[in-house]
């Protein structure tokens, strides 16, 4: 629980970029995404329409990012000391260069992980996935590594797809 | 009451019943012992399970994952000084002393009677209060419980953050994205761009288990890939000589289990204070009543008790806001009324009249399960302490997968599979940087219920917004309001800067 007050990664830091993502998602969902795509949101004739709430998300958005970002920013310019903050899961709280090449890492993976499913089918992609997973996180021994990725997707489709009779995403040239 | 308590064991007592709820608490504290894995992964990875049970023994199961996780989480923290979740971390202080003393079984099994009890008086609570508490809600109309949906909006907010503001940003960008969908008083497509997954809004299972359960194991991931070694604890053999409770012992620490439980269903009953306050406040009422305060930490078995009893005891009272007016009161609850929707129950006061046959079954249920509990915790304490020996990194990549096939299964779509993971990305960003996942969540959750009564209201009293000032019985809801704003958005953050710079001059 780490409580950090102005450093880059700090949650301070944090605060005032996220207040302002947040606050400029707000304006832009007000401006531009309930205008344009809520059906019936500009119709006058109507007292309320269903641009309503989230017209008052958006505006509740505005108002909290830019509290957040304001607190954020007096703290950095040296103006208000920083509240301690500690994490409800019980995390460290930084988003340095480490938690963004994590959230690369992530993104990349993701994205590579959910074409390959539609392409490849739920068994190649997830022990594939497996494999690299159980090895980055420091688990070494190859026998029970090798087991565990096969077995864990097999027995899952078979599971799934013999006894509760759900599909899963199929290689085109095996069906199990 | 009883009458219809009775009505509902009959409903309740069934094999299929009884084998999911025993199916349950094992899975609970299985995925309890798991350091950073815990019941909320469980209950989320779990819910599109139920989609194939009938509601009552669907909520039974889930009910029983809930109260397996929380005694669960108390056996790493009694072995390995690592506690399941943050709800177990007190009882790390007196457990794990008495672990390395040679009486880890003694520390679990008290764990487990101390949650049972914390369980089971808390479900009696819950009993007794469920029906006057709705029938009192029955009574609200749509001013009341939009003030009462503003209320509890500010008490998560400022319990669950350290600063008002982020729990409230986090809680606005909850109820706006409960607002992408059909609209559903005029069936008007609302930010849908044309995406026909998105005509239902956003999936409630890609949402809770991409933030809560994928976030989670991806950061424990992301700490095992940096620092490998910490991912490989393993508990220590021990003797299985001296590991009984004796009536002695126990009698000494029946005083804190009546004062825990009294406590956490307190907690429990008041939305946002969380589980984990509970058990802190326990401990700390425990260590303050004892003739001997400078034996906690050392060992002594009413502090495993005085923890245990107060974080269980949270789970029946959740219910009592839920079930009475819709408001989840922490985030298991949360995710339970996102079962009772999907099985086309809908929480709130009128709960009890449509559904009464079902929400007695559910109470039986739960008492069964306390029983269940204490069968299935006690026999199976080898096989929780075994399971620690699996490897950390194997699990929690195996989660990965289980949490692909809990949005897939029920969905068949793969653009749900991405949006999970899209959340589990902000899940991810939002976790390392203090915003809470919870008001997050919640606000997803009440949005939908928000925007209902507020709409009616605004029709009803011709736009005046501040009739929410002027109705008798949401005068008292706004006014509390305005107090939690001024006290966590202002007071709280005045004192800790103060606490802040007097530490500082002390330092000096």
């Amino acid at each position: 629980m780490n409580n950090n007050i102005s450093a880059a990664g700090s949650p301070t830091t944090a605060n005032l970029y996220s207040g302002v993502i947040v606050a400029l998602l707000g304006v832009v969902a007000l401006f531009w995404l309930i205008p344009e795509f809520v059906t019936g949101a500009n119709d006058t004739s109507k007292n309320l329409t269903p641009g309503f709430m989230p017209r008052v998300a958006a505006w509740c958005m505005i108002l909290f990012g830019v509290s957040v970002a304001l607190a954020a920013a007096r703290v950095l310019f040296g103006k208000e000391k920083a509240i301690v903050e500690e994490s409800e899961e019980n995390e460290e709280l930084s988003f340095g260069r480490t938690e963004v090449i994590n959230t690369l890492v992530l993104v990349i993976l993701s994205a590579i992980y959910v074409s390959a499913l539609s392409y490849l089918g739920f068994i190649i992609p997830s022990t594939i996935l497996l494999v690299f997973l159980i090895y980055l996180t420091g688990y070494r021994n190859k026998y029970v590594l090798v087991l565990v990725a096969i077995s864990v997707p097999i027995s899952l489709e078979l599971l799934l797809w013999h006894i509760l009779k759900v599909p899963l995403p199929q290689f085109p040239l095996i069906n199990f | 009451m009883i009458e219809q308590l009775i009505e509902g064991f009959a409903v309740a007592f069934t094999f299929a019943n009884l084998l999911f709820i025993v199916i349950g608490i094992a899975i609970g504290i299985l995925f309890g012992v798991m350091p950073g894995v815990g019941g909320i992964t469980a209950l989320t990875l779990l819910i599109p399970v139920t989609f194939y049970m009938a509601p009552i023994t669907a909520i039974a199961f889930l009910i029983g994952i809930t109260k397996g996780s929380t005694s669960g989480g108390a056996i790493p923290a009694i072995l390995l000084n690592a506690p399941g979740s943050s709800e177990n971390v007190a009882t790390t202080r007196d457990g794990y002393p008495l672990a390395q003393q040679g009486k880890p079984e003694k520390a679990m099994r008290m764990a487990l009677y101390s949650s049972v009890w914390g369980d089971f008086a808390s479900d009696v609570v819950l009993i007794l209060l469920a029906a006057p508490f709705a029938a009192i809600a029955l009574k609200f109309g749509p001013a009341e419980i939009t003030a009462v949906g503003m209320l509890a909006f500010t008490l998560i907010a400022g319990l669950s953050s350290d600063t008002l503001a982020k729990g409230l940003l986090a809680s606005a960008l909850g109820v706006f994205l409960s607002t992408i969908g059909l609209d559903k008083a005029e069936g008007t497509q609302r930010m849908t761009f044309g995406i026909i997954d998105l005509y239902d809004g956003i999936s409630l299972n890609a949402l809770a288990i991409g933030l809560l359960a994928l976030s989670a194991v991806l950061s424990q991931l992301f700490d095992s890939w940096r620092d490998p070694i910490a991912a490989n604890i393993k508990p220590k053999p021990y003797n299985k000589a001296e590991q009984n409770i004796t009536w002695a012992e126990f009698k000494a620490c029946i005083p804190t289990l009546f004062r825990s439980a009294y406590i956490g269903t307190f907690v429990g009953m008041l939305p946002g204070l969380g589980v984990t306050l509970a058990a802190f406040l326990g401990y700390g009422a425990a260590k303050r009543r004892s003739k001997n305060p400078e034996e906690f930490g050392t060992g002594k078995l009413e502090g495993i008790a005085a923890t245990e009893a107060a974080n269980s005891a949270v789970t029946g009272a959740n219910l009592i806001p839920t079930i009475a007016l819709g408001i989840p009161g922490n985030i298991a609850a949360a995710l339970l009324i996102g079962a009772f929707l999907i099985h086309g129950v809908t929480p709130g006061p009128f709960m009890m009249q449509q559904h009464g046959a079902l929400i007695y079954g559910i109470f039986a249920s739960m008492l069964m399960a306390n029983a269940v509990h204490l069968v299935v915790g006690r026999a199976g304490i080898p096989i929780w302490v075994l399971s620690l020996r699996i490897p950390k990194p194997i699990i929690l990549s195996c989660v990965i997968v289980l949490c692909v096939i809990g949005v897939y299964v029920p969905s068949s779509s793969f653009f749900e599979i991405g949006l999970m993971f899209v959340f589990a990305v902000l899940g991810y960003f939002m976790r390392k940087t203090g915003f809470s996942l919870v008001c997050l969540f919640i606000g997803f959750l009440l949005g939908p219920l928000l925007e209902h009564s507020l709409r009616q209201t605004m029709i009803l009293y011709d736009n005046n917004i501040f009739v929410l000032f002027t109705r008798p019985v949401a005068l008292p809801f706004m006014l509390l309001t305005l107090f939690f704003v001024w006290r966590f958005g202002f007071y709280h953050p005045a004192q800790k800067r103060k606490q802040r710079a007097l530490e500082a001059d002390k330092t000096k």
